[in-house]
């Protein structure tokens, strides 16, 4: 459990929360209408920053996406004590994309280009931070992931504080691969409407100051939820097994007499918005009203679960449940109460679902007050309640490398190398029918690693208690190259769904999920270099917190296709 | 319309990635989707850009195409009597 004691949005709706709020609330829309955007032929609607707020917000020297996080972080540390200067102060930036806008097909015409953590790193320099950041990358409950990070490094002792930002910037990269998704609404999208036609891409950088709790009077993060319903990297499951235990895990008897709202993801794309409807019905909260705000914002994608879930704080401590703009009519089967009116409540607690790319999902539960009932039924994440640490064993390890694999410090024959090796290891070793020859190189890198480890391992251990914790720098740079090359050239605007879904990088571990029914929390995070110090400290805050029966973490990373790196473990609890 | 289908196979083998696979391997009356070749609906969406970039036919979405990707002879045929390119 950690105190908010600042924050800031950073939307076309404005630059500081209070802007975002009071926009919100008079019922306004960042959305725009346009023919033509960023070079992307075609009709959008979109939540993006108009040129003149473009203009002051990118800095010189500092990609778009990096402005941005600059902006929100910067805002929010102006509104509270929270020394950037401090070791104990961490910087956590939650993006499903960084700043790929900046990339080149070549190498050399990069220019701004960074990965998503060096990037963030440079944010963190020029903001004064001395720790090393941490970036996350979950596709849409990236935002959310970074929160329950965050939380946990927290109670874990290794920092006090953390600025916990979620930011994706629009990008024609992303556009393209959302249009070769046809998941885009060329008209402001209607969550949970049974006109609705998609969702629209919108732009934002959100930020939460999380500090460790000390009582005051103030919103908190008290619990939270991740997990996969590993059901298919892109589709959601359609009975919304995942969200709907994501939200009994921090539901208890007392948190629900005092929930005013669920705040939803609520994307209004057909599948998202039915999947949540029988997620949150399911869960039991047939009678809470649920609220949407991506016809305010757009779907901010990283962004989302911090963005969102402010708006929810303000809203509440003005004692309004607000109406979902874009709702009229009820276009989903699972037992909700959308909400379509202002209500007043004297409730001050709300629960925040996400769901993404990789079939993650996830339920956050904010509120003024002190659940005495947390952490009965599973691990509290406050210090002040610090559990006995849980015990691993290590089961297995591995090493693959163009050059081999090697199991528990032993080689494997096999006659190919560099990325050809990774085929022979998985036709040999694993041919479990998957997609593994529709991923790109880190994918199968990260697959096959996880595959070798979770052979005839994991039966002894309940689906829901199997967790994935991948750590990389450069995740899907060979996918991203690879999406660019599908329509940057003239007249040639061909994007390919199948090289888009690889960009996101997350997206192995949704594969992995499936083939292996891990039910679990998933979750990428990204670091500037390989550390393996750090990657031990997350687990251990990792398992402290959330206890899974059985984990499989470490390292993967590739550059080319002759250059290449998985470094993982399995770990079980002690019996 | 033989070399048409050649072209096609060839073109989702491709595309799709389907490992190990040659064009006589693919039945055209056979399904795609489901017990068939086995396709999801992300090569779906990949079979709409397939008709875009090499036949110049714009469907708007998978529900669109769903009676053309019935089977190779289903594409086969809607291609001759739609394409642009």
């Amino acid at each position: 459990m950690t105190s908010i004691v600042a924050t800031n949005i950073t939307s076309p709706l404005g630059l500081s929360t209070e802007e975002n709020y009071a926009a919100v609330r008079r019922g306004e829309s960042g959305l725009k209408t346009m023919d033509g955007c960023l070079g992307v032929p075609g009709r959008f609607c979109l939540g993006i920053f108009s040129q003149e707020q473009k203009r002051s917000l990118h800095l010189e020297g500092f990609s778009w996406f990096e402005s941005l996080v600059l902006h929100s972080v910067r805002d929010a540390l102006s509104r509270c004590d929270v020394d950037p200067a401090s070791p104990r102060t961490l910087l956590i930036v939650g993006t499903s994309t960084g700043g790929v806008e900046e990339l080149g097909e070549t190498p050399d015409k990069d220019g701004l280009f960074l990965a998503p953590p060096l990037a963030v790193k440079k944010v963190a320099q020029a903001l004064g931070f001395v720790s090393e950041p941490l970036a996350v990358s979950n596709a849409c409950i990236s935002g959310a992931t970074a929160q329950m990070l965050a939380d946990r490094l927290i109670a874990s002792g290794a920092y006090d504080s953390a600025l916990v930002c979620g930011a994706d910037a629009l990008s024609a990269f992303v556009l393209a691969g959302f249009f070769s998704f046809k998941a885009l609404s060329a008209a402001p999208c209607r969550p949970f409407d049974i006109e609705r036609l998609g969702l629209n891409i919108g732009e934002c950088a959100a930020t939460m100051v999380l500090t460790r709790d000390d009582g005051s009077e103030c919103w908190r993060l008290c619990d939270g939820c991740l997990n996969n319903d590993a059901y298919h990297v892109s589709a959601p499951i359609p009975s919304g097994d995942g969200v709907c235990r994501a939200i009994q895990k921090v539901l208890t008897p007392e948190v629900r007499e005092s929930l005013a709202c669920v705040t939803a993801h609520g994307t209004a794309t057909m599948f998202n918005d039915q999947m949540e409807s029988k997620g949150i019905g399911n869960a039991g909260l047939c009678d809470i009203p649920v609220t949407a705000y991506k016809a305010h914002f757009g779907h901010t994608f990283g962004a989302s679960g911090v963005v969102e879930a402010i708006i929810t704080m303000c809203s509440l401590d003005e004692g309004l449940v607000l109406p979902t703009l874009g709702f009229q009519e009820i276009g989903v089967s699972g037992k909700i109460q959308v909400c379509d009116t202002l209500l007043s409540t004297s409730k001050r607690a709300f629960i925040k679902t996400q769901s993404g790319f990789g079939s993650c999902n996830g339920a956050l539960l904010y509120a003024k007050s002190v659940f005495s009932a947390q952490g009965s039924s599973h691990a509290p994440s406050s210090a002040q309640f610090a559990p006995v640490p849980a015990q691993y064993d290590l089961v297995k390890s591995l090493r693959i490398t163009p050059d081999g694999l090697w199991l528990d410090g032993e080689a494997v024959p096999a006659q190919e190398r560099g990325a050809a090796l990774l085929s022979e290891l998985f036709k040999a070793r694993l041919a479990d029918g998957s997609r593994f020859f529709k991923m790109d190189l880190f994918s199968r890198l990260a697959y096959l690693g996880a595959g070798l480890l979770a052979k005839d391992a994991l039966e002894d251990c309940p689906a829901e208690d199997i967790a994935l914790l991948f750590f990389t720098q450069n995740g899907s740079l060979l996918a991203d190259r690879k999406h660019l090359s599908t329509f940057s050239a003239p007249d040639a605007f061909y994007p390919s769904p199948a090289v888009f879904i690889n960009t996101l990088p997350n997206i192995v571990l949704g594969e992995i999920a499936l083939s292996q029914q891990i039910k679990g929390e998933t979750t990428l995070v990204m670091i500037p270099e390989r550390d393996d110090s750090r990657i031990e400290a997350i687990a251990k805050a990792t398992t402290d917190a959330t206890r899974p029966a059985a984990m499989i973490y470490g390292w993967v990373d590739c550059t080319e296709e002759t250059a290449f790196r998985a470094e993982l473990k399995l770990i079980k609890i002690k019996k | 319309m033989e070399e048409l289908i050649f072209n096609l196979k060839t073109q989702i083998i491709d595309a799709l990635n389907l490992e190990d696979m040659t064009p006589e391997q693919i039945d055209n009356d056979a399904p795609l989707f489901g017990d068939g070749l086995g396709l999801d609906s992300i090569d779906a969406l990949e079979l709409i850009v397939i008709l875009d970039k090499h036949y110049g036919i714009k469907l708007a979405s998978p529900a669109e195409g769903k009676e053309v990707f019935k089977s190779i002879n289903c594409i086969a045929d809607y291609v001759q009597k739609h394409r642009t390119k």
